[in-house]
């Protein structure tokens, strides 16, 4: 955390806390969902439970952001009442985990689309890994577990990924990440523009 | 180079914001010696807030913003940003606003972080955090939660926060602006108590100079364009530079202007000026309105939780009228307000506008009908820009962007018609909210302190816009705590205090009223009514000693 | 209020409910968790002073939840059915008894997750979890400290969510009532939440920073929160429970 300012810290954990909010409804959203169709009801909207990796990531552009950001949501919400307590902390590590190794694989260095997605996705294989062992989906049958995961994926691409991306643009739109990477790059971006608009 | 006991030294310094932009403020060279006490003055938008920011050494490391030139703190420059811990031990900031300088939960917590940083041994922290509560009267607020307090005590929570650390040199970024006149008061006693017995340098940026000109000896005038206009005794330059202050649109303490108009000599004390005979026939009486009633509020009541904020109030807004609605901090004007503005349901009680109860009417057909600009400016905008914001909700045509431009060029924010709403100075703020509200024909307009924060040209441009919508029919509330400004503009005045109106007629009649109901509803009188008060005082005194 | 298990060390609390998490999730019989959940519910109401009514209103959405967890490990269970573990046919699916007690196992696991969990969160303070995380497990300060300025928002964002409706009300452009234009109106308000949620986090960033705010370890602390005999015993004594549980388990097992 050496390199990180105490301004990007204290944006990360805020969007954090707000998401935050947002997954613990959405716990609760599913957890009548599941009460009704069984656990395969979480896996349309789990990739809304990735969203601030990809989102802090995009904004911040530091090793670390799509980890702690997790950490730090997954933090807020035990502390709200998750039902699984401190352990959503290790859910939120995990998550935040395959979402890391996805930009770790980039050297944190891209930030497009595809790449955003795929760190989506990266949160779902780390979270499905997870749930096999610790939420008893070893017990279900294959097929089963083979849909499920499928449906994930899709869900981490699109409701973290693409999601979080148009999420993060439309911020940048209004200006208020001016200090961060994501800003500084918009902001090039329309000078660039300018000029050629300008020749 | 420096003197030795140069506490501060600012050398050809200039910021920006952008990199292309022109600077905020240039060129500015000035000392401060330990233990002296200085007034920076300048007209809105000069960049006082942005100084204060770079002397410290947060700008422009975290605006990302560019300076040249040099601040050194005992001859050790602040840019550097190893160094941010020390800074804050020699130099502490009370921000403009009160909601932005807090980082924990509670009181406590608060004064403690910023020891915690100085490395101060807990047992110490704990009677360095009682001493500080102790001396500001504030103890009992030690264990509350900072977001429910009022704007005052937040104010003096942030002070115990900076006092409590010790610094050499404490900066005063408009501490009193959001306070009602009494505690403004107060607050000005206390610093220079403080400032008497700590020794600590202090400088003040402020509109509002009556409390502080007197003490303070030392002034710094910006001007429009960020650059140092003037740097002198507070005496001589109110004294011989009053015109160029004028010019600048700086506020001339009330107590000059006074004798000025009367031609007596120069003093910046009240007491000398009091110590006058009385002028006759100064506090003009005027009529009071006899308009129609175009809002009407009966019995009306209002609890937030448990905690009844007023009740049984009942009162009427004539057509063409300026009402002013005073009180002390904390009372409910705001929330008055709102109710008023249908934003939030009264527990009982009617709101009548053009005989027509206030729940019958359809949104869009009230908003058409009824302007309210919050207190907080940051609460009205909804734009990314400063003009969009003007031209929201209205159809765009030639004509109403006429109106938009003639607005932005009278409030003085042309220039800034493409920033972000939020990236202009306290102010401008200010201004945009109010100029928002006046882009529409309503015939009911509600406004939370319209002028606070505002120099004395912006704050007269803002009267005078309000003047003039008057005059053409629209009924005009308007909280303040500038007692001038209600004595000056108002047509009658309405005081909450204590959960109900405590008075209902013209400000002549407030002023000068026997029963010290102005004093208990923390009001000040404006300074002629105050002279009137004294001499009365004086005149008595004489007369049970001559008994 | 402050009842015994508001004092135990927050680290020591969570690594503790974290044990317990872990171990129940390599448990697959019923008995377990069952036994361990009856226990937790008892301290909870005793030891950490939890009103009965609000545990009731905690504990309802979890029991929806676990029934949803018995019945698709009943349903979808790998076990295959055997003439030995059949219960009974429900048109195309036979039930049996193997996945129908993984299933109830299950479904005890998450209903003692939301025990500790509750459990938790209504004895702990969160900003003495964080300070605790920086001084006994050596949590960056600039990581905690921006969490928990961060922290402040959270009762902010309900106010802060009325402003914005507030302002468009005022401002001429509010939503009409109904469904459709409440969920169009969730999105029209989410960006501007965030905006203004990212421009306070970066006052109180310079906030921070003005009050000599660097983020190094070297600062002193004035709640300090230390790990004493009574934690440990805290620590051991729920581990022993758990043990019990799982005695249990195996005298219903044979
Ligand atoms: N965050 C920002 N980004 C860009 N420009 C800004 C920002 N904040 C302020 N400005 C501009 O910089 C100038 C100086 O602002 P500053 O807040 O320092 O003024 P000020 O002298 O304190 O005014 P006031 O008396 O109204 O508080 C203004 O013209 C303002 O529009
Ligand atoms: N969001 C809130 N939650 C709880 N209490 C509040 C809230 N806002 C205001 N209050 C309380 O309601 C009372 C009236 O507040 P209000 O803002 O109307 O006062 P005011 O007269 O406008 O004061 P000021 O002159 O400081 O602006 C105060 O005691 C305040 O503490
Ligand atoms: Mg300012
Ligand atoms: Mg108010």
């Amino acid at each position: 955390m050496k390199s990180w300012k105490v301004k990007e810290i204290v944006i990360m954990s805020v969007i954090s806390i707000v998401f935050a909010v947002v997954y613990l409804l959405f716990t609760h959203f599913g957890n009548v969902l599941a009460g009704m169709f069984g656990p395969i009801a979480y896996e349309p909207i789990y990739g809304i439970w990735f969203i601030v990796s990809v989102i802090a990531a995009y904004i911040i552009r530091k090793p670390g952001a799509a980890l702690v950001s997790e950490i730090i949501a997954a933090l807020v919400e035990c502390l709200l009442g998750n039902p699984s307590g401190p352990m959503v902390i290790v859910i939120g590590i995990v998550q935040g985990l395959g979402a890391e190794a996805v930009f770790l694989a980039t050297r944190w260095k891209a930030y497009s689309l595809p790449v955003l997605m795929l760190a989506g996705m990266g949160s779902s294989v780390a979270s499905f890994i997870y749930d096999l062992f610790v939420s008893g989906y070893a017990a279900y049958s294959s097929g089963y577990l083979l849909i499920m995961l499928v449906i994930r994926l899709i869900s981490g691409a699109l409701l973290a990924g693409l999601l979080g991306k148009a999420v993060s643009d439309s911020l940048a739109y209004t200006g208020v990440l001016n200090g961060m990477a994501l800003g500084k790059e918009l902001k090039k971006k329309r000078k660039r523009a300018s000029e050629h608009a300008s020749l | 180079m420096q003197a030795f006991d140069d506490l501060l030294t600012v050398d050809q310094l200039s910021f920006s914001y952008e990199e292309d932009e022109k600077p905020v403020f240039q060129n500015i060279s000035f000392e401060l010696q330990k233990g002296e006490c200085v007034l920076l003055l300048g007209p809105s938008g000069c960049g006082k807030s942005s100084l204060a920011l770079c002397l410290n050494g947060l700008y422009p490391e975290a605006c990302d913003g560019i300076q040249s030139g040099h601040v050194f703190l005992f001859q050790k420059p602040v840019t550097n940003a190893e160094t941010t811990e020390t800074i804050a031990q020699h130099a502490g900031v009370v921000f403009q606003d009160p909601d932005q300088q807090f980082c924990m939960l509670t009181v406590e917590d608060e004064i403690a972080f910023g020891l915690e940083n100085l490395q101060i041994p807990k047992e110490e922290m704990t009677e360095k955090i009682n001493a500080v509560l102790e001396k500001l009267r504030i103890t009992h607020l030690k264990e509350k939660t900072i977001s429910t307090l009022s704007g005052g005590q937040k104010q003096k929570v942030a002070l115990a926060c900076i006092l409590a650390m010790e610094p050499e040199l404490i900066i005063l970024d408009e501490p009193t602006s959001l306070l009602d006149p009494f505690s403004a008061r107060e607050f000005v006693h206390l610093m220079k108590d403080l400032q008497r017995e700590k020794g600590f340098s202090l400088l003040v940026i402020e509109h509002q100079l009556d409390e502080w000109a007197p003490w303070i000896e030392r002034t710094i005038v910006l001007d429009k364009s960020g650059q140092k206009a003037l740097d002198g005794l507070t005496k001589d330059l109110f004294q011989h530079e009053a015109e160029t202050l004028k010019k600048l649109g700086i506020a001339i303490p009330k107590v000059c202007h006074l004798q000025e108009k009367l031609s007596m000599p120069f003093t910046l004390s009240k007491e000398t000026l009091f110590r006058e005979p009385f002028p006759a026939g100064r506090a003009e009486k005027k009529e009071t309105p006899s308009g129609n009633s175009v809002l009407e509020v009966r019995s009306l009541s209002f609890a937030r939780g448990l905690q009844t904020i007023f009740e049984d109030i009942s009162f009427s807004l004539r057509e063409g009228s300026l009402t002013a609605l005073v009180g002390p901090n904390g009372t409910g004007k705001s929330t008055l307000l709102s109710v008023l503005a249908r934003l939030m349901k009264p527990q009982s009680g009617k709101i009548l506008l053009f005989d027509q109860p206030l729940q019958q009417y359809k949104e869009k057909e009230l908003r058409k009908r009824m302007g309210f600009v919050f207190q907080n400016p940051e609460h009205q905008f909804v734009t990314d820009t400063v003009y969009d914001e003007l031209l929201f909700g209205q159809k765009v045509n030639a004509e109403t962007e006429k109106k938009a431009q003639h607005l932005l060029n009278r409030f003085d924010l042309a220039h800034l018609a493409d920033h972000h709403p939020f990236a202009v100075s306290q102010g401008q703020k200010r201004r945009l909210s109010v100029a928002t509200m006046l882009m529409h024909d309503v015939k009911v307009l509600l406004l939370d302190e319209p002028t606070f924060g505002q120099d004395a040209r912006t704050a007269a441009e803002c009267m005078e816009m309000i003047q003039r919508i008057k005059a053409e029919g629209t009924a005009v509330l308007m909280v303040t705590h500038d007692m001038e400004l209600v004595s000056s503009y108002a047509d009658s005045v309405l005081v909450l205090h204590n959960t109900g109106l405590a008075f209902d007629g013209s400000p002549v009649q407030l002023f000068s009223q026997e029963t010290g109901l102005a004093q208990k509803a923390k009001l000040t009188l404006p300074l002629l009514y105050e002279w009137m008060a004294y001499q009365e005082e004086v005149r008595d005194e004489a007369a049970v000693t001559s008994h | 209020m402050k009842q015994p298990l508001h004092l135990i060390n927050p680290t020591v609390k969570a690594a503790a409910v974290f044990c317990c998490v872990v171990m129940l999730s390599f448990i697959y019989n019923p008995y377990t968790p069952a036994c361990f959940y009856i226990i937790i519910v008892a301290g909870i109401l005793l030891a950490a002073g939890i009103p009965l009514k609000k545990w009731l209103l905690f504990t309802i959405p979890f029991l929806i939840l676990a029934f949803g967890c018995v019945w698709t490990a009943a349903v979808f269970g790998k076990v295959p059915t055997t003439p030995d573990n059949f219960l009974f046919q429900t048109g195309p699916i036979s039930i049996n008894s193997d996945n129908v007690s993984v299933g109830i196992s299950l479904g005890f696991r998450i209903l003692c997750f939301s025990a500790l969990s509750m459990m938790f969160v209504f004895t702990t303070d969160p900003i003495l979890f964080m300070l605790s995380l920086v001084q006994q497990c050596r949590l960056s300060p600039k990581l905690a400290y921006g969490v928990i300025a961060g922290f402040r928002f959270l009762p902010l964002l309900k106010d802060e969510v009325q402003l914005i409706q507030q302002a468009h009300k005022i401002r001429g452009g509010a939503a009409e009532s109904g469904f459709i234009n409440k969920i169009s109106g969730l999105k029209r308000y989410t960006i501007p939440l965030l905006a203004s949620a990212i421009r306070k986090a970066e006052r109180t960033a310079l906030a921070m920073e003005s009050k000599g705010f660097t983020g190094s370890r070297k600062r002193t602390y004035y709640r300090m929160l230390s790990v004493n005999r009574r934690d440990w015993v805290f620590f051991c004594l729920v581990l022993l429970l758990f043990a019990g549980s799982f005695l249990v388990s195996l005298c219903f097992a044979s």
